[in-house]
């Protein structure tokens, strides 16, 4: 066995959760995954161990997202957008019994989200998390921790405090969730900076991801490039992203998703039908929105769109994964001479909701690439923790500040249309660490203490920044980081003023309810420490 | 220390215990007010009047203690102290203020986003790397601090200072009003710190220096002194940080680090190859699919 692959499923939505509203539209974000992404992906791994195929992923549920999967709100909220679905689905059918070229796909569309629903409720009771947990506890997955709020750490170098607590609070969340110390971190962005090591090591985190140059580009220069990780100063790995195995998947133009028989991202009935028939599937307003159903196949770069056949769909999917194990054997040969016999890892990291949000047929590749790699001999699907035990000797060096962000460092998230934010985190992580000096009695203050400390991690999720700089739902997260802060100064103010508006702090943590066992203590700088 | 735990155990449960009953019955709430039942919630827990009506809370007083706590005499269980000693089950069913209070918005939801401060005037003024080439700097001075620097200096403008080590490599006029600039055009690798100067025609005056940044390097570093280190999997990371001091000694280490030089000195140094494609390179929707 030449080495591992390490196949890594980033999954990470950014915290949204509005029990103010009836309904809500970002919300859509967690149910589509659930049932796009996460529900067949988990129920595929499932299926996997269960026939006894050897394998093991590695990834990574970010905080806010646990925590969401396991709100009572929102997966009430689930429910009920299930619910509709499914009737959708039986309208579906009948809508389209005349035509033969879309009749097909309704049935899959009934037989798909039926299923969904079978195992949202059935199977898993309404508890995501439980099943991920059950297959880390079975040996099929690895999963690592990540910012607390998915907080972007490379522009609050300046505030070790904030650096310390988007880490130190995700790793006990994370210990409250999954029964164990996390092992490893996905850094948000895989933004690193010289120095971060070290707040990693106080939570005995052994390694984290980098993308490529943060492996070519470190200091001094490694030898192995991306195929070997290296401990940085404090002795905690840091794994390269590699590019070629990252590009089949991930390249908008060379990836395989791009594949014209695989299904349309954009089309869908929401836009495409009339008033009368969606109004009940979409935004109460009656403004469209994606419902899910989608009918057409990619087809090329043209505004006709075929009938999307999930049947060659998948077929194709079964293709490309041979296709992709296929180039890992390939590339593992010529790593094993290159690397002087020497184990390689290879590391393939992607955003979760790529699978099956994005590329509707992700999660099947996902399958026949897990089962084609347990029948070969040059890899084994592996997490990086297996990769340090049989390497345990690894070059010292210490990656640069960097990202994977477009540009490779801190590009996307601070230009022009985003930097406003920085002035008001760092003011508020530099407030939040005074506070964090008081020793709270009164439990009220402790709750505002609390809160204040929930409404700065909650304004750095990086998502935000993202947002605006991609100019998409930007309104949304200048919402959302303005109101966080807004929040945050007010409980600042007040408790330094010993007036603390208990009605006011209740709808907060009621709406907010993130990290309902955070120490806002987390914030005290430590002298001497990172 | 067992006696200690044991207390700690025996304080967590009691006080676990008699929360529960209330989660619960906040639970069954929150479903209901989820599923939109309005009039339950209100009757259940009548909406907290505006906040003008509705005094603050002096935070030492006795209306500050909530009511279900009262009389407990022992602030709430950390969260994850709760899972260390009575397991994680415990934990996530601890009492907490999140969960227990299920209370419908105080007001209407803004139509907006609620305006910010435009400045804190608390003297920052920080340098962030950007890019390998670019610098981006913010500050916010109070205006006093700003008079002060301009005081007895003619005509004063400000400029912004570009510094390398001992060299300075940037003088640039600027208006402070803006509150942040970007310095491009700098070179990958080096340590940069801003200065604010005042000047005018009888000299200038530093307002303040920013924190030193080093902007990343691009491509494999010069520097070929390749040493390998042995960190057993079982072992825990030296608490006494650095794991290695830094830059990199020989025949030292600590903890079960062990060093040797060059593990794969017989390899040539390949150029890897870089990453294009990362998740922000992946299609997202375009704003006219949007929604919202």
């Amino acid at each position: 066995m030449a080495g591992i692959l390490v196949l890594h499923l980033h999954a990470h939505l950014p915290w949204v959760r509005h029990p103010e509203y009836a309904s809500f539209l970002e919300e859509d974000w967690l149910f589509e995954a659930i049932t796009e992404t996460y529900l067949p992906i988990v129920s595929r791994l499932e299926k996997l161990a269960d026939e006894g195929i050897p394998f093991r992923l590695s990834m990574t549920l970010s905080p806010p997202l646990v925590q969401m999967l396991r709100d009572e709100l929102l997966c009430a909220r689930y429910d009920r957008h299930l619910d509709r679905l499914c009737e959708l689905a039986e309208k579906e059918v009948v809508r389209t019994r005349d035509d033969p070229a879309f009749h097909k796909t309704a049935r899959f569309y009934r037989d798909h989200f039926f299923h969904c629903r079978w195992l949202w409720h059935e199977r898993y009771r309404r508890d995501l998390v439980a099943a991920i947990r059950a297959l880390q506890d079975r040996g099929a997955l690895e999963i690592v921790t990540c910012g607390a709020t998915h907080g972007f750490l490379p522009l609050v170098e300046t505030r070790p405090e904030m650096v310390r607590a988007q880490i130190a609070v995700a790793a006990a969340h994370y210990r409250l969730h999954f029964g164990r110390d996390p092992v490893g971190i996905w850094l948000p962005e895989c933004g690193y900076f010289p120095g971060l090591d070290r707040y990693l090591a106080e939570e005995n985190l052994r390694y984290f991801f980098v993308d490529t140059h943060g492996i070519t580009d470190a200091n001094p220069r490694t030898r192995l490039g991306p195929y070997a990780p290296i401990f940085t100063p404090s002795g905690v790995a840091a794994f390269g992203r590699d590019p070629e195995s990252s590009e089949q998947v991930w390249s908008a133009e060379l990836g395989y998703p791009g594949d014209p028989e695989y299904r349309d991202f954009y089309r869908d009935i929401g836009f495409d039908l009339d008033d009368d028939y969606v109004a009940p599937y979409v935004q109460p307003t009656g403004a469209r929105k994606s419902t899910g159903f989608k009918y057409h196949r990619i087809t090329g770069r043209t505004d006709h769109k075929e009938p999307w056949d999930w049947e060659r769909a998948f077929e194709r999917a079964r293709v490309h994964a041979a296709n992709f194990v296929f180039n890992r054997e390939r590339q593992f040969e010529h790593l094993s001479g290159v690397l002087g016999g020497r184990t390689a890892v290879v590391v393939a990291p992607y955003d979760a909701e790529l699978f099956g949000h994005w590329w509707f047929e992700g999660p099947v590749f996902l399958e026949h690439v897990i089962r084609r790699a347990a029948e070969q001999p040059h890899f084994r699907l592996g997490a990086c923790s297996d990769f340090l035990r049989q390497e345990p000797t690894n070059q010292v060096a210490e990656p640069p500040m960097c990202s994977w962000g477009a540009g490779g460092y801190a590009g996307v998230w601070l230009d022009g249309s985003n930097d406003w934010i920085y002035r008001h985190l760092l003011y508020m992580g530099k407030r939040m660490a005074e506070l964090a000096q008081r020793e709270a009695h009164a439990p009220l203050e402790r709750r505002a203490l609390a809160q204040a400390a929930r409404e700065l991690l909650l304004a750095q999720s990086s998502d935000w920044a993202f947002i605006m700089k991609t100019g998409t739902m930007v309104d949304y997260a200048i919402r959302r980081t303005c109101e966080h802060v807004a929040n945050f100064l007010r409980l600042d103010r007040d408790i330094r003023d010993g007036c603390i508006d208990e009605a006011w702090l209740g709808w907060l943590e009621y709406r907010d309810n993130i990290f309902p066992e955070i120490d806002y203590r987390v914030y005290r700088p430590r002298p001497g420490a990172a | 220390m067992a006696a200690i735990v044991q207390n700690l155990e025996r304080t967590a449960r009691t006080v676990l215990r008699r929360a529960l009953t209330l989660l619960e019955r906040s639970r069954e709430l929150a479903t209901r007010i989820a599923e939109g039942i309005a009039i339950v919630a209100r009757v259940a827990f009548p909406a907290p009047p505006a906040p003008a009506r509705h005094g603050p809370v002096r935070a030492a007083g006795k209306a500050s203690v909530r009511p279900h706590l009262s009389g407990l005499g022992e602030p709430l269980p950390e969260g994850h102290l709760v899972a260390r000693i009575a397991g994680e089950e415990e934990a996530y069913r601890a009492p907490l203020p999140l969960v227990e209070e299920k209370l419908p918005p105080p007001t209407e939801p803004a139509p907006g986003p609620p305006p910010l401060p435009p400045a804190y005037f608390d003297g920052a003024f920080t340098a962030m790397a950007r890019d390998p080439h670019t610098l981006w700097v913010y500050w916010d001075f109070a205006p006093e601090e700003v008079r002060a620097a301009m005081e007895s200096i003619e005509d004063p403008r400000t400029r912004l200072r570009i510094h390398q080590g001992a060299h300075r490599v940037r003088d640039l006029d600027f208006a402070l009003e803006s509150g942040s600039y970007y310095v491009n055009d700098l070179s990958p690798g080096e340590v940069y710190q801003a200065e604010i100067v005042v000047v005018g025609r009888n000299g200038e005056r530093s307002l303040r220096f920013s924190n030193p940044v080093r902007l990343p390097n691009i491509g494999p570093s010069p520097w070929a002194d390749d040493r390998f280190a042995t960190l057993p999997w079982d072992a825990r990371l030296p608490k006494d940080l650095d794991a290695f001091t830094w830059p990199l000694p020989f025949g030292e280490g600590l903890g079960s680090a062990a060093w040797r030089r060059g593990g794969a000195s017989d390899l040539p140094y390949e150029r890897w190859r870089r990453s294009e494609a990362g998740s922000a390179a992946w299609g997202r929707p375009p704003p006219d699919r949007e929604e919202r």
